[in-house]
């Protein structure tokens, strides 16, 4: 009992940090963008999450402020970054698998450069504390497992049905699946398909930079060049497991971390299992589920990849 | 909530001219509707009246030329401007998300119910309700569009372009998808709406033309060739007058064939996409040689049948015996080996690879053939002659072989399949609306290619609601209705009232 108490735990704070990014991934590919680059932004969030309060709130009096001015600054760059890539590749229509590689090489490499250029070497920051809710954290198994985290972990999950009203609910989010899906007919509507695909960059780079100062910040509470570890690419495979659907991709991250919160525990147990295997574990299962998973073309963003040009009918 | 814009009390295109590469598509164009006014603009395919009509709507940017309305020059950068002037366009190509509903295709353009955080669904709702009680033009709010025929596509881009308040109307070969009951309540209303708004109507079909229009325009080539009222010329006038020469459709008036059954379709049932039964317990046959019409009104099992014969929708149950052969659920690459030929309906997504040449288009089933390819390796002269053969044979109008298929007119992209199809020698033939958005000129040559075929002793299936062209061509009519064959007709015996009859599901015309 224990044991899986341990594993939901360990593995829900986890699964944040690929929740929130996928999520913002989920609004770029729901406008017809797909942007490889979310690793490249969240190493940039991850440095400069940490950058604000190590830098100037080292020991100040209300370390909180720093915090959220490091999370701020992330998703201010990461938003930044996001419409980067859209002049990249929404204006200037380069292709955007080469495009998101190159923008995620950009924003490690810069991350890593700056972090040497700063701050140096390994450095802890106090980062942000968990939050236990009163009284809900103290039910016994349900207490760990749901009401003991920091308040990243309850906002990323709050995000979920949020992200499913904007993009069902509002009227942009259906502009998003309009451009995402036959911009033409969204164009000829009179909507702006490259504004709008601008729009949801800028939303999914926020919530990468986000994603990736929560990682320096709640969960490694420090930097380093390896900190995001393929999470931005995990993120965007988690997108098509999901279906860009924001409920479906949260079972998706879930499903990923609890995984990787077990084979962490079976080594953290001392039972001889392959180390190689454990650490793949994680990756076969999103693999096997991909494989398996119905195709659900009538509900994707058909215009994935596709550069828009009213002019040209093809 | 009603829209209202300023009336539009004249409007006129002056000396607009537009140039694709290799194309010049309008040429000097000038021309004037004033209100309430019908003007039908007509020509060949390719002529270059849908790009005209965008360049109206703001979608393309005219290279040389102005546009005025009320006499005051207006600069229409983005459809949005059209629309705040009052221009509403139904596109030839339906402008639709298909994974969306209705209703939300509607919202995306009607803003009064943009509200930041909330999309007001039922505002929509009441709109739609408004516009189709007032024009009696029904449509579910809550369908999906890819789950709608392209009849009923057709009217929601209508009651789309209503809802959103248009006073001036632009209608890309409004009727090309309808049934002929759909076009004549069309025409009927668009009669009505004509006192209140101006129209300009583009359709192949001249009788519609005449019917409707007060004023007529017609292009060859971009430029404007002819102008002129409706009521002094009659359609024949106005065929010779688009085309060149006199138009005449073929008839078949051979004997019927007593070939052997090469298609025979046993107990078949098919589901649609919304899961029901499309095709239940259906039985014809289709001999060798001869042309079955298969008359019907959309959405009676028709792009059902025709998926399920071609391998690309399962079947439940049943058999299709292909040359003696049960080739049900085959796959289409089995299929066509087996020498099936299929001129689908939906021609942009199911006929043609719109980002490939031309060229490439025109032999795509026939890619791994000794005829054009070598060790793997494609043969590109002979599909660069096999394509230049074919283009001037179907007169397929393009600047050359190499441009992307999808860049040609709606009625070319048509012509390309009806010419990959027909010249690579099947042994059947299906052929679904084949002169759907075709010209006179070109509804005539395939009208004369899909005879000759039969000459040849192949049979074809024709899936049409043309009454006159099933009427034309076919040796026998088969009516469908629900998902069944009401009943065969020789031609002798059909006749618009008895397939009319036959097609609103009476079974037996001696009840009427
Ligand atoms: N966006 C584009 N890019 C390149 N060429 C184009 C484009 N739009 C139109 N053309 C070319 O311009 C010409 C006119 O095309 P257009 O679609 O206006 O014809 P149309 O009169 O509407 O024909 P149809 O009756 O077949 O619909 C054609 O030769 C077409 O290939
Ligand atoms: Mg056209």
């Amino acid at each position: 009992m224990n044991f899986i108490v341990n594993i939901l735990s360990l593995g829900i704070p986890f699964s944040v940090a690929l929740l929130i990014a996928s999520l913002g991934e989920m609004f770029n590919q729901r406008a017809g963008v797909f942007n490889l680059g979310c690793e490249g932004i969240m190493a940039m969030g991850a440095f400069l999450g940490m950058l604000v309060p190590y830098s100037i709130g080292q020991g100040g009096p209300t370390p909180g402020i720093y915090n959220v001015l490091g999370l701020a600054l992330a998703m201010g760059v990461g938003a930044l970054f996001g419409m980067l890539f859209g002049f990249v590749v929404v204006t200037f229509r380069a292709p955007q698998g080469i495009a998101g590689i190159g923008l995620q090489m950009f924003g490690v490499g810069t991350a890593g450069t700056l972090f040497r250029h700063f701050v140096g070497g390994t450095q802890s920051v106090p980062g942000i504390g968990n939050l236990p809710i009163p009284f809900l954290s103290k039910i016994p198994i349900l207490g760990p497992i749901f009401f003991s985290h920091n308040i990243l972990v309850y906002l990323a999950f709050l995000f979920v049905p949020t992200a499913w009203y904007i993009l069902f609910k509002t009227p942009w989010g259906l502009r998003v699946r309009a451009v995402g899906t036959n911009p033409r007919a969204a164009d000829s509507i009179g909507i702006q398909v490259n504004k709008v695909r601008y729009q949801a960059l800028a939303v999914g780079g926020a919530l990468a930079g986000l994603a990736g100062a929560y990682l320096s910040l709640c969960q490694a509470k420090m930097f380093s060049d390896e900190i995001i570890a393929g999470r931005g690419f995990i993120a965007v495979a988690l997108v098509y497991f999901g279906h860009w659907h924001p409920v479906k991709i949260m079972g998706g991250a879930l499903l990923f971390s609890l995984a990787q919160a077990l084979q962490l525990a079976i080594q953290g147990q001392g039972i001889n299992f392959p180390y190689e295997f454990a650490v793949m574990l994680p990756y076969v299962m999103v693999i096997v589920v991909l494989a398996f998973s119905r195709e659900s073309q009538l509900l994707g963003p058909t215009a994935l990849g596709q550069p828009f040009n009213r002019e040209k009918r093809i | 909530m009603e829209v209202t814009h300023k009336k539009i009390t004249s409007l006129r295109m002056e000396h607009i001219t537009k140039r694709f590469p290799g194309v010049l598509a309008s040429d000097d164009i000038t021309l004037t509707v004033e209100e309430g006014e019908v003007l039908a603009l007509v020509g060949e395919n390719g002529a270059g009246k849908t790009t005209l009509m965008n360049i109206l709507m703001g979608l393309y940017q005219p290279d040389e030329g102005r546009i005025l309305i009320n006499g005051e020059e207006v600069h229409f950068k983005s459809p949005n401007d059209a629309f705040d002037a009052g221009l509403g366009m139904v596109h030839q190509q339906y402008m639709l998300v298909p994974n969306m509903t209705v209703l939300e295709n509607i919202a995306l353009g009607y803003k009064q119910a943009w509200s930041p955080i909330k999309l007001d669904l039922g505002m929509v709702r009441e709109r739609i309700n408004e516009i189709s009680k007032k024009y009696g033009l029904f449509v579910d709010p809550d369908a999906y569009i890819w789950q709608l025929s392209v009849g009923e596509q057709q009217r929601v881009e209508l009651v789309k372009t209503l809802c959103l308040g248009a006073r001036f109307l632009i209608l890309d070969e409004p009727t090309s998808a309808l049934t002929p009951q759909e076009t004549d309540e069309l025409i009927v209303l668009l009669k009505r709406m004509s006192s209140e708004l101006s129209i300009i109507f583009i359709s192949h079909k001249l009788q519609e033309v005449k019917d409707l229009s007060d004023k007529i325009a017609i292009l060859r080539h971009g430029a404007m060739v002819f102008e002129g009222t409706t009521k002094d010329h009659s359609p024949s006038d106005i065929a010779a007058l688009m085309t060149g020469h006199e138009v005449d459709l073929p008839q078949n008036d051979a004997p019927s064939c007593n070939g052997t059954p090469v298609l025979d379709l046993k107990n078949l049932n098919v589901k649609s996409d919304r899961g029901f039964l499309a095709l239940k317990d259906l039985n014809l046959t289709i001999r060798g040689g001869e042309i079955v019409g298969l008359a019907g009104v959309s959405g009676n099992g028709q792009r059902e049948l025709a998926e399920a014969i071609n391998g690309l929708r399962k079947v439940e149950s049943g058999e299709i015996l292909f040359f003696g052969e049960n080739i049900a659920n085959k796959t289409p690459y089995h299929i066509i080996e087996a020498g099936m030929g299929y001129i689908p309906e939906e021609r942009n997504t199911e006929g043609i690879v719109p980002s490939f040449s031309m060229k490439e288009n025109l032999i795509l089933k026939d890619s791994g053939r000794d005829e054009f390819s070598k060790h793997s390796f494609l043969k590109n002269k002979a599909i660069e002659k096999n394509a230049n053969d074919l283009r001037v044979k179907f007169d397929i109008r393009s600047p050359n072989i190499h441009v992307a298929a999808g860049s040609l007119s709606g009625g070319n992209i048509q012509k390309v399949i009806l010419a990959r199809e027909i010249s690579r020698k099947p042994k059947f033939l299906i052929a679904v609306y084949p002169i759907r958005g075709l010209d006179l000129g070109a509804a005539e040559f395939i009208h004369k290619q899909l005879l000759e075929k039969r000459k040849e002793g192949i049979g074809i299936l024709l899936v049409s609601e043309e009454l006159d062209e099933i009427l034309d061509l076919s040796d026998r009519v088969a009516v469908i209705f629900k998902g069944q064959i009401q009943k065969v007709l020789d031609r002798k015996d059909a006749n618009r009232r008895s397939l009319g009859i036959l097609m609103a599901g009476v079974k037996d015309d001696q009840t009427v």
